[in-house]
């Protein structure tokens, strides 16, 4: 909640607050005069019915009916002051009166002209005071004029909190004529007794009233407060999305890490090209794509975790992980495939699978080696490429997989995708679909072969489709075009020896000799020599089992580049490159024996690429030829 | 391949020469085991006109050493050419020794 909706709810609750306290005082002051007119006209039912008043009544007229002679001559006279000492004397003797009215009968010329004496309390003290209301209008005066004496109506004195009647009469000249109006005003005790009560209760009704809106105010306190509280409450929800959204933003630059995103990735190589792209559908996702060269190998791979999001995001993290260190020891892609979907298969409480397609393309012979895990199919060559589905990973563990093979054209590409691009949807929900992305496949190539401009036109494609629509699954494709290496060979030479270690100089031999032709250091004949040596004899010691005669075959090729020397053996499948590397930094007594060999080809030799095809292992050490 | 032994002052030296090849590993296997019994004695492999070793050689010097060393006896190397130098130092294996 910000500073102005704070402050306009608090100026409502102020108002709010105002109406009731006006709206409480505006029913208290009517219920006030209410009730003092009902006690009025109690007061008035009662008068007629009351013996004592009735006596009373006579008592006050037989006084005033005294008095009245001795006034007549004194106003005649205009000796104003012993009028008042007549009436100084009424009062003191007669308890019964509480007041007297002297007034002028109001002439032609509208001029009043009155006092009014009353005992202001229990004490014998009397004040004089000049009537200053319009007495024209009350009854004790008019209705006294043309008679001999009125009792007015029980009424509220203006002057005192009491209900009294007053008994007026004429003051006459020698005409007959009224010159003044003497009234004595009787309180009705008993009533007045009953209206001070009230008023008294009254006074006591205001206790509850003011607790009543004491309560009231606390309970808009309350109200107060907890809005307050509300407004820090969404402050504090409102910062907590903040360090929601910046994690969010710092997992996906961690996630957009995780790919390979340097395009061309092998400039140098003249056999690939690649280009990628992925978009997320929210800031993480479950998609991904990996690839990288080992041992003259493509290992690539494209897949799809079930999800989006966050959990999908984590899941992908991790198989990225299990793919890279599985595919350091094994080539095939069906081992790699089996051995993540048994791991994955294992800790998998929330059932996620990935869908994944994963192939090891041989690069000096093109042959693509792949394994689809419930994923959709490549397009190579204007077709999907014909897959067996299998299942996804970490769906059911344990489960075969099955491998496929495909020798790959020179100049043919390559496009991997997920479902994020055949089902991407427009308004009208249409999916863009396999048919219209096998054209623009085809479309792309026949203008440009590059990976970047089919992925480029893909993506065109696919958001003119979409229109303004918000992406709803990630966006991934992977483009490989492959070219097979042509290389003129000036040197060609073979050599075939049985599995028997003694046979290693004739091997040397045969070895120096090429090197001698290549016009090799000595330096380069020994590493050479070494390698190749170490490599054979591995065949020799290790292919055949023991007590069978075999062969092993040593082919070497060579240009001005580089010299190329091919081991071939048709006994038991064994990839020496997958041997763990040696530890050569271990003291005398923790050396093994085993894996020198191994690194010592690695070691001089500047690739080494194992493959089995057709029952034979096939071992193919390169090393660069410098002039 | 050819190998020489001779005995001084408390010393075994053993002279290797020629290429100690996979082929010649074996025959060498024999004719070193008369290091082994080495207590009392250090050693000296003279590699002056050795010219070429592989894995099975080195396997040898690794073996030698294992068996020496807790017996109490240093194992020296000496003439070692620049090339076979190198593979001593790509395997590790000029750690394991100390040289002359």
């Amino acid at each position: 909640m910000n500073k102005s909706d704070k402050l306009s709810s608090i100026v409502v609750l102020v108002i709010a607050a105002l109406l009731l306290e006006l709206t409480t005082a505006v029913q208290y002051l009517s219920t006030r005069s209410s009730i003092t007119s009902q006690v009025t006209e109690m007061a008035q039912r009662d008068l007629s019915e009351t013996n004592h008043t009735a006596q009373l009544k006579e008592e006050v007229e037989n006084v005033i009916a005294q008095a009245l002679p001795d006034i007549e001559r004194l106003t005649a006279r205009g000796d104003v002051d012993s009028v008042n000492l007549i009436i100084y004397n009424l009062l003191s003797h007669h308890s019964q009166i509480v007041g007297i009215d002297y007034v002028d009968v109001v002439g032609e010329d509208g001029e009043r002209n009155g006092i009014f004496i009353f005992k202001e309390n229990e004490e014998d003290e009397y004040t004089k005071q000049t009537i200053d209301f319009d007495y024209t209008q009350r009854s004790w005066y008019y209705k006294a004029i043309d008679s001999d004496g009125f009792w007015s109506e029980p009424y509220m004195s203006n002057y005192k909190v009491i209900l009294m009647c007053t008994f007026s009469r004429a003051v006459r000249d020698a005409q007959g004529n009224s010159v003044a109006i003497l009234g004595a005003d009787i309180p009705l005790r008993e009533l007045s007794a009953l209206a001070t009560q009230l008023y008294d209760n009254q006074h006591r009704g205001l206790i509850p009233i003011i607790l009543l809106h004491v309560l009231g105010l606390m309970l808009l306190g309350f109200i107060i407060y907890r809005s307050i509280n509300n407004a820090k409450r969404l402050q504090a929800i409102g910062a907590e999305k903040e360090r929601i959204a910046n994690e969010l933003t710092i997992a996906s630059n961690i996630q957009q890490a995780m790919l390979p995103k340097i395009f061309p990735p092998f400039p140098e190589r003249k056999d690939i090209d690649i280009y990628a792209e992925l978009t997320p559908a929210r800031e993480v996702g479950g998609d991904y794509y990996d690839f990288f060269i080992r041992n003259e190998k493509l290992f690539f791979c494209i897949g799809d975790v079930s999800g989006k999001g966050v959990p999908a995001a984590l899941v992908m993290a991790v198989a990225r992980s299990v793919f890279r260190m599985l595919s350091e020891h094994e080539s095939a892609p069906e081992r790699i495939l089996s051995q993540m979907n048994d791991s994955m298969a294992r800790d998998n409480d929330y059932n996620m699978f990935i869908t994944l397609f994963i192939g090891v393309l041989d690069l000096p012979t093109g042959r693509l080696r792949y394994c689809n895990a419930g994923h959709k199919a490549p397009l190579i060559d204007g077709e999907m490429l014909p897959i067996i589905p299998n299942l996804p990973v970490g769906a059911l563990g344990e489960f075969k997989f099955a491998v496929q093979e495909k020798m790959i054209d020179s100049g043919s590409t390559l496009f991997l995708y997920t479902d994020g691009l055949t089902e991407a949807e427009n308004a009208i929900n249409e999916q863009f679909g396999e048919g219209r992305m096998l054209k623009t496949y085809t479309e792309a190539l026949a203008t440009d072969p590059a990976p970047k401009h089919l992925i480029d036109q893909m993506t065109d494609a696919v958001h003119e489709f979409v229109g303004p629509t918000t992406q709803s699954d990630d966006l991934t494709m992977l483009a490989i075009r492959y070219f097979h290496p042509q290389v003129e060979e000036n040197l060609k030479r073979s050599l075939t020896l049985p599995c028997d270690t003694s046979q290693t100089p004739r091997l040397s031999e045969w070895v120096e000799e090429i090197c001698e032709t290549l016009e090799l250091s000595p330096s380069a004949t020994m590493q050479t020599n070494l390698a190749i040596e170490e490599a054979v004899v591995n065949v020799m010691n290790y292919a055949y089992p023991k007590g069978s005669q075999g062969e092993v075959e040593i082919k070497a090729v060579a240009n001005d580049k580089r010299v190329k020397f091919k081991i071939i053996d048709s006994g038991q499948p064994f990839d020496p490159t997958t041997r763990g590397e040696v530890d050569t930094t271990l003291s005398a007594e923790d050396r093994t024996i085993g894996g020198l060999g191994i690194h010592l080809i690695r070691s001089y030799m500047d690739t080494i690429n194992y493959e089995r095809v057709d029952g034979k292992n096939i071992l193919t050490l390169r090393k660069n030829i410098k002039h | 391949m050819k190998t020489t032994f001779k005995e001084e002052n408390q010393t075994y030296v053993m002279s290797f020469e020629g290429r100690l090849d996979t082929a010649a590993s074996s025959q060498v296997e024999k004719e070193m085991q008369v290091l082994y019994n080495c207590e009392g004695h250090d050693i000296v492999l003279d590699c002056n006109q050795l010219t070429y070793i592989s894995s099975s050689g080195l396997r040898l010097f690794l073996g030698l050493i294992k068996n020496c060393r807790p017996k109490g006896s240093h194992v020296y190397l000496t003439g070692l050419n620049d090339d076979l130098r190198q593979v001593f130092d790509e395997t590790g294996f000029t750690t394991l020794f100390e040289l002359l």
